[in-house]
């Protein structure tokens, strides 16, 4: 590790000792702490808003864990939990799979309890939960997750849809595919058939095969920059390149998964990074590409607008109904999440 | 190709299930490798599946439900989980205030058991009248796991990956 970072010029690094605060803490590259300055004032951030973003990158991230209710009532979780001496809140009264661990913990234990062993929950960032909400699918629906590996998400589906319905859950890389099909298994899955394809392969030969789905998520693999708290290695990873690289891959994923949506079906495109590259302008795309229309939706968090201009691009009116998450604002990680609905099969540029 | 386990082939599995006292299988089985059962709860009909392995071929489909031996079955650990309501006979209930035992338990081992342990289990086998053999181990009311019992030793099917260490 500590090679990696020596080699990475931007890396600065020095050592924390105050709980809370990550241990190493990575300088942002200048380039990247000016874009992040840019679009924290294009998303109406004040000096002290800025000043908070800044601060809570550099502390690790609070527990959170969501009750998988194939196995077990949050209610009895929690009980349980409490038990352990830990002092657990569910902060959305809607939601109370939803929990978060108020106390501190040793390294590594919440991976070490019975409950988690037994599948009873999955430790996921609250921000990263928002995308099934948004989806909401049901148990008569058809659902494919594009991207699906760990399979926090695809889980989260399955216990909204109770292991009914189907869900293809494809990720193209063997290794996370073994992830994935372990973390289903653990969770009791049993409604979800996975597929090891390039995610965009997977879309032009299901369309040739004429299936359709009712819901889709494209949760696309992304810079990360919504990571910097649990990955602060990101710090050291950023650079402009990979932001147009996801870009690219981005519009492509999410264009051929449209393609298999049903009229009226709803997808969500998500990432967890705050680049607009990666964000609206993918959604933009999307917008002068397809019959489509952006969907309105509340979530359970503070969020901000998608942006309507970044670096003399204009984007859609439609950009509003998009969610960006900053970390500030929840005690979270940062995200960004937009609800599409199909409206005909027709291509705009035909 | 995913090969489906239909009528007179699930008759057979479901006798095997007896063991546990399971009556119903609510999942269209699926063969996987050699001997693996996977049960899938989806809405998609078999030929929807076949369809969707010939398009885009299938890694996995639904969940691993138990081993097939030739006299016998071995339930997955999660399967335990998500049947816990059907499973009736051949549980073996483990003393929780023994926490050393517990703990070899959710470490993977295998329990040797003291002399004093195999009367106690002989009796509470003795009195639902079961012999050794696959049991479905329960610990403080959670059905956790997989071990077989034989001559004072209870071998413990935990998959490493699950282990508390």
């Amino acid at each position: 590790m500590k090679n990696n970072e020596n080699n990475l010029d931007q890396g600065k690094m020095s050592s924390q000792e105050t709980a809370g605060v990550l241990k190493y803490k990575y300088n942002p590259k200048p380039e990247f702490e000016e874009r992040m300055n840019t679009l924290l004032e294009v998303a109406g951030s004040t000096e002290k808003d800025k000043k908070a973003f800044w601060e809570i990158v550099h502390k690790e991230p609070q527990n959170s864990i969501r009750c998988n209710t194939l196995k077990i009532k949050p209610q009895e979780l929690k009980a349980r939990l409490e038990k352990l001496g830990w002092k657990i809140s569910q902060p959305i009264k809607e939601h109370p799979e939803i929990m978060i661990i108020e106390n501190s913990l040793m390294p590594g234990e919440l991976g070490k309890t019975r409950e988690h062993i037994l599948g009873y929950y999955y430790v996921q960032e609250i921000s990263s939960m928002l995308p099934i909400i948004a989806l909401n699918p049901s148990s008569q629906d058809k659902l494919l997750d594009l991207c699906a590996s760990p399979g926090s998400k695809t889980t989260q589906a399955a216990s909204f849809m109770e292991n009914s319905g189907t869900i293809i859950a494809n990720d193209n890389n063997i290794g996370r595919i073994i992830i994935l099909a372990a973390n289903l298994e653990k969770c009791g899955v049993s409604n979800t058939i996975l597929t090891r394809k390039d995610g965009v392969q997977l879309c032009k030969k299901m369309k040739d095969a004429r299936i359709e789905f009712d819901k889709i998520l494209v949760d696309a693999p992304c810079s990360g920059e919504g990571t910097l708290r649990s990955s602060p290695k990101t710090f050291l990873m950023w650079n402009l390149k990979t932001i147009e690289f996801f870009g690219r891959q981005q519009k492509a994923l999410a264009s051929h998964a449209l393609q298999l949506l049903k009229e009226e079906g709803e997808m969500i495109y998500s990432t967890c990074t705050h680049s607009p590259e990666e964000d609206e302008e993918v959604v933009q795309y999307l917008l002068d590409n397809f019959d489509i229309k952006l969907e309105k939706f509340d979530l359970p968090i503070k969020t901000r607008q998608g942006i309507s201009e970044w670096k003399g691009k204009k984007f859609s009116k439609e950009m509003q109904l998009c969610h960006r998450v900053y970390p500030q604002d929840n005690n979270t990680e940062g995200f960004f999440l937009c609800k599409i609905k199909k409206l005909s099969n027709k291509l705009k540029s035909n | 190709m995913p090969r489906f386990i239909f009528k007179t082939e699930k008759k057979e599995i479901m006798k095997k299930l007896e063991y546990y006292g399971i009556q119903e299988l609510p999942y269209l089985l699926i063969a996987s490798g050699k001997d693996k059962i996977r049960g899938f709860t989806g809405t998609l009909s078999g030929d929807e599946i076949i369809e969707l392995e010939k398009a885009a071929g299938i890694d996995l489909a639904g969940l691993y439900l138990f081993h097939n031996y030739p006299d016998n079955l071995r339930l997955s650990m999660d399967a335990i989980t998500l049947l816990k309501d059907k499973i009736t006979k051949n549980i073996l209930e483990l003393d929780e205030k023994n926490e050393k035992q517990i703990k070899e338990w959710f470490a993977g081992q295998d329990l040797l058991l003291s002399k004093e342990e195999p009367q106690k289990i002989t009796k509470q086998l003795k009195d639902k009248g079961e012999g050794p053999g696959f049991k479905v181990i329960k610990i403080a009311g959670d059905l956790v796991g997989m071990g077989k019992l034989s001559e004072g030793r209870l071998i413990n099917y935990t998959p490493k990956e699950r282990r508390i260490r």
